[in-house]
């Protein structure tokens, strides 16, 4: 076996080359794999809000929104329910008629509510034109005509002692950005 | 020589290492089970997601069903498992799709499918957080299936590291009933489980 000084030298080198090597090549190997899975997450989980208070428009996702209503009602077995409504002005709302809409209401512990898929009995007996409203998505825009509002609206299911009430819109070509309305102080 | 000696013992034992990672490796399955808590009847158990108690678990040979003034009755060549209780989202708004009772012997049962039509069952609802909503699990099983069951309950089984909730009956298969009448309510809870207890 060939142990000169030369030989000693350059085994070691490419031993520590090799090393350094693996350094640099193991993360990036790791952020390669995980690449996919980290933008999913960012898209899923971080996201800006735009806020905006009631009855102030807001340019967002090619349209210029209004939440016209945000109030709170007593519900039944207990429960209080929240009524949002708001509309789009889009020049083209047919546009924004195949883009996914997510509506949630969060208070201030973090706990965060869907929108009902049916109104409160309360909903429909104090505001019935709201329950002629659809929820927010691709109904509401592909009934509406270029330069009318599409009226929309969502009612929430929560517990009377919840707080610090944000209602967002987030429309997912506009991700990560979103709407954020407060609950108005009464 | 003792260098080569060194070099092939060191081969042989990571070749064993190797081996016995091999055979020691657990099945993707297991990796990606589901987070299970578990807990007893009259108990709130509490998951990540959200939190249920059980607090009744019936056994009836035939079953009844009361809608709309129309009364079915449901036969079965095993029994039926009626399951009360109450379920909560904690932090986000949630459906729990999954029921199941799992027998002693580790033979699951999902939820039947024979009463979807007429009453409402747990999968069918919303969980909306800090608002507790009663439950209502309904299984055929065999009778042998019975005594020691678990019920089993997760948002889905098609997560993995989902969170699932395991409550260990008190059911012995001995007091089975003759007949439950499961009579379905306008008002909440949505249904009642007769005769009373």
């Amino acid at each position: 076996m060939d142990s000169s000084p030369a030989k000693v030298t350059s085994t070691r080198r490419g031993y520590w080359l090799s090393m350094m090597a693996l350094v640099v090549a193991l993360p990036a190997a790791l952020a390669v794999q995980t690449w996919g899975s980290i933008k999913d997450w960012r898209s899923q989980h971080l996201r800006q809000p735009l806020s905006a208070s009631l009855g102030q428009p807001i340019d967002y996702a090619g349209a210029s929104w209004t939440v016209t209503r945000f109030t709170r009602l007593a519900g039944s077995a207990g429960s209080a329910v929240v009524l949002a409504e708001f509309e789009a002005l889009a020049a083209d709302p047919k546009a924004l008629g195949s883009v996914p809409c997510e509506v949630r209401l969060s208070d201030g512990s973090g706990r965060e509510w869907r929108p009902t898929l049916f109104a409160d009995p309360v909903v429909r007996k104090q505001y019935p034109e709201a329950e002629q409203r659809s929820q927010c998505g691709g109904m509401a825009f592909a009934a509406t005509e270029p330069g009318k509002p599409a009226r929309m609206a969502a009612s929430f299911s929560i517990p009377p002692a919840a707080s610090g009430l944000r209602l967002s819109i987030a429309l997912y070509s506009a991700l990560p950005s979103y709407l954020s309305v407060s609950e108005p102080r009464t | 020589m003792m260098r080569m000696v060194r070099s092939a013992l060191a081969l042989l034992l990571a070749a064993a290492v190797l081996y016995g990672m091999q055979h020691t490796r657990p099945l993707y399955s297991d990796i990606t089970s589901p987070i299970v808590a578990s807990g007893g009847m009259n108990k709130r158990v509490e998951a990540r997601a959200f939190a249920l108690s059980l607090d009744s678990a019936r056994v009836a040979r035939v079953l009844n069903v009361e809608t709309y003034g129309k009364s079915k009755t449901y036969t079965s060549s095993g029994v039926w498992v009626v399951v009360e209780g109450e379920a909560e989202a904690k932090f986000k708004t949630l459906g729990l799709t999954s029921g199941e009772w799992l027998s002693r012997s580790g033979i699951r049962y999902v939820l039947t499918d024979r009463l979807w039509a007429t009453i409402e069952m747990m999968p069918g609802d919303v969980y909306q957080p800090g608002l507790p909503r009663r439950v209502l699990l309904v299984f055929e099983v065999p009778e042998d299936a019975v005594a020691g069951g678990t019920v089993v309950v997760a948002p889905t089984k098609l997560l993995p590291l989902d969170d699932e909730i395991r409550i260990a009956t008190t059911i012995s298969g001995k007091d089975i009933e003759p007949a439950i009448i499961i009579r379905r309510n306008e008002e909440r809870p949505p249904w009642t489980v007769l005769p009373q207890r």
